[in-house]
């Protein structure tokens, strides 16, 4: 009786830990997008105003910042400034290839970035201040999507971590 | 007169290597080191063979990087070699060199000029930018030190730096007089002592800056305002640093001319250089026939290529237009 008290109690704790986790996915994700709107204000101000070389401007946009597009974006200038065969093109998409998996950002953050990359550093500042303007509408869209998947769903995971746990206890004892 | 040319090693050449694709890259390390040694310019153009210029003549190059006489063996250069080029000397930053490419060039590190062509955009206050580059010039620059000494005693009088005009057709090193004259003159050498100098640099010419630090030795008491057009840098400079000398390049707006007025009345001394073949061509420019008639410089040097290129041809005294120098010293 004691072994399936104990067994019990850790299936409940499992799935409710489970379900914290799939829920603190939409969390992530909404941290991940804002974290990703305050990189590109820096980088907007740091190409339009002070025209700082684009790896370094990267380096400087993701000072004090966290998250998994701050190590997305440092790779970018590691790659740039070490690597010098192959175009700036191929080295974002690789390296958006990389965080594809990241189960943190959404589909919709990195359609954009995407398109954003493709145009980056290759223009002069007016055309550089639009790309970064439709960059963060789009993001704004992304983040109201990802607030109403939170709500929808992150408490529905908790929630759903919890009664699971339960139940299959109930079903054990 | 001893003139100590600064060769280049080809490890200074790694920023002109960092700055070109891969494949050009291979081509330009195959050259024999001879000819790369004395490397002065390498040629990149749209579909039309690869070339470099080195001992005074130019040279195709095969994709083994074997020099030939026959553009029919040389290496073609691709679309997506002046694309991965492109991006190379501007840092995948186009709009950090948005005034620069508007006046047809790209200072890279070491102070290397990239010249650009190609189709240009046109806007109501000139040139917008390039829509289609399509050729590259890279340029090799050789510091010549010690060019400056058959110069400096018509310029300095008792220990003081006079107003001075340089007067050469282009290609005549006036710019590579300019450096070494900031240099020796911010350094001091025997018997003087050193000033304060400004390089009011439009063209990041003189001083060669890369990310606002100069790749050209151009003295201790040198301070520099890069890219920065001419009338304006002038101002700023008096403004804001307390020069005794002023040193800029390649004078030629009535804007220009204020400015200069300027720095003489707030007893700053003025060394600057115009394109012209000699005297009576100035005085056939009205900007700078306004500045020799109003008798501004102290001294107008005239150089030329009588015996070789930089050669002192002529040195008028500004004031009374007495001969100083009648004959070609180099």
């Amino acid at each position: 009786m004691f072994l399936k008290i104990v067994s019990s109690i850790s299936i409940v704790v499992c799935c409710t830990l489970l379900g914290i986790h799939m829920s603190n996915r939409y969390d992530r994700r909404i941290y991940n997008i804002r974290v990703l709107q305050s990189i590109l204000i820096n980088l907007e101000t740091e190409i339009v105003y002070y025209s700082t070389l684009l790896s370094q401007a990267i380096r400087n946009s993701t000072r004090n910042l966290e998250g998994d597009w701050k190590n997305f974006f440092l790779e970018v200038a590691d790659i740039l400034e070490y690597k010098k065969d192959c175009s700036f093109a191929e080295v974002w998409k690789e390296t958006l290839q990389g965080i594809k998996n990241c189960p943190y950002i959404g589909k919709g953050e990195l359609d954009i970035m995407y398109r954003f990359g493709l145009q980056l550093g290759n223009s002069d500042r007016l055309s550089q201040r639009k790309y970064f303007e439709i960059a963060q509408q789009q993001l704004k869209t992304e983040e109201k999507n990802a607030l109403q998947l939170h709500f929808r769903y992150g408490k529905m995971y908790r929630s759903l971590g919890l009664l699971l746990g339960l139940g299959i206890a109930i079903i054990l004892l | 007169m001893i003139q100590k040319i600064e060769k280049k090693p080809i490890d200074a050449l790694n920023p002109i290597l960092d700055a070109l694709p891969d494949n050009l890259k291979k081509i330009i390390l195959s050259i024999t080191p001879t000819i790369l040694k004395d490397l002065e310019e390498i040629r990149i153009r749209q579909d039309r063979p690869l070339m470099v210029y080195s001992r005074g003549r130019d040279y195709f190059l095969c994709r083994n990087g074997r020099l030939t006489h026959h553009a029919d063996n040389a290496y073609i250069v691709s679309q997506d070699d002046i694309r991965r080029t492109l991006e190379l000397i501007s840092s995948y930053s186009i709009y950090a060199f948005e005034e620069e490419l508007r006046n047809g060039y790209i200072t890279l590190q070491g102070g290397y000029r990239v010249g650009i062509s190609g189709k240009v955009v046109l806007g109501k206050e000139g040139i917008i930018s390039f829509r289609h580059i399509t050729s590259f010039n890279i340029r090799i620059a050789r510091e010549i030190l010690n060019v400056a000494n058959k110069v400096l005693p018509f310029i300095i009088e008792n220990g003081q730096v006079l107003h001075t005009l340089i007067l050469s057709p282009p290609q005549m090193g006036k710019t590579t007089l300019l450096r070494d004259i900031c240099r020796q003159l911010s350094n001091g050498f025997p018997g003087f002592g050193g000033v304060k100098i400004g390089i009011v640099d439009e063209r990041s010419e003189i001083a060669g800056c890369f990310q606002g630090i100069p790749q050209n030795d151009v003295g201790v008491r040198t301070d520099i305002l890069d890219g920065c057009p001419k009338a304006i840098g002038i101002i700023m400079m008096i403004r804001s640093m307390s020069p005794n000398v002023i040193i800029t390049d390649e004078i030629g707006k009535p804007e220009d001319v204020m400015a200069i007025e300027d720095a003489l009345n707030a007893g700053i001394k003025i060394i600057t250089s115009a394109h012209s073949s000699g005297l009576d061509d100035a005085r056939r420019r009205p900007i700078l026939k306004s500045l020799i008639d109003k008798n501004i410089f102290q001294r107008i040097l005239v150089l030329g290529n009588s015996l070789g290129t930089g050669t002192l041809e002529r040195v008028y005294d500004g004031i009374d237009w007495s001969i100083l120098l009648d004959h070609p010293v180099r």
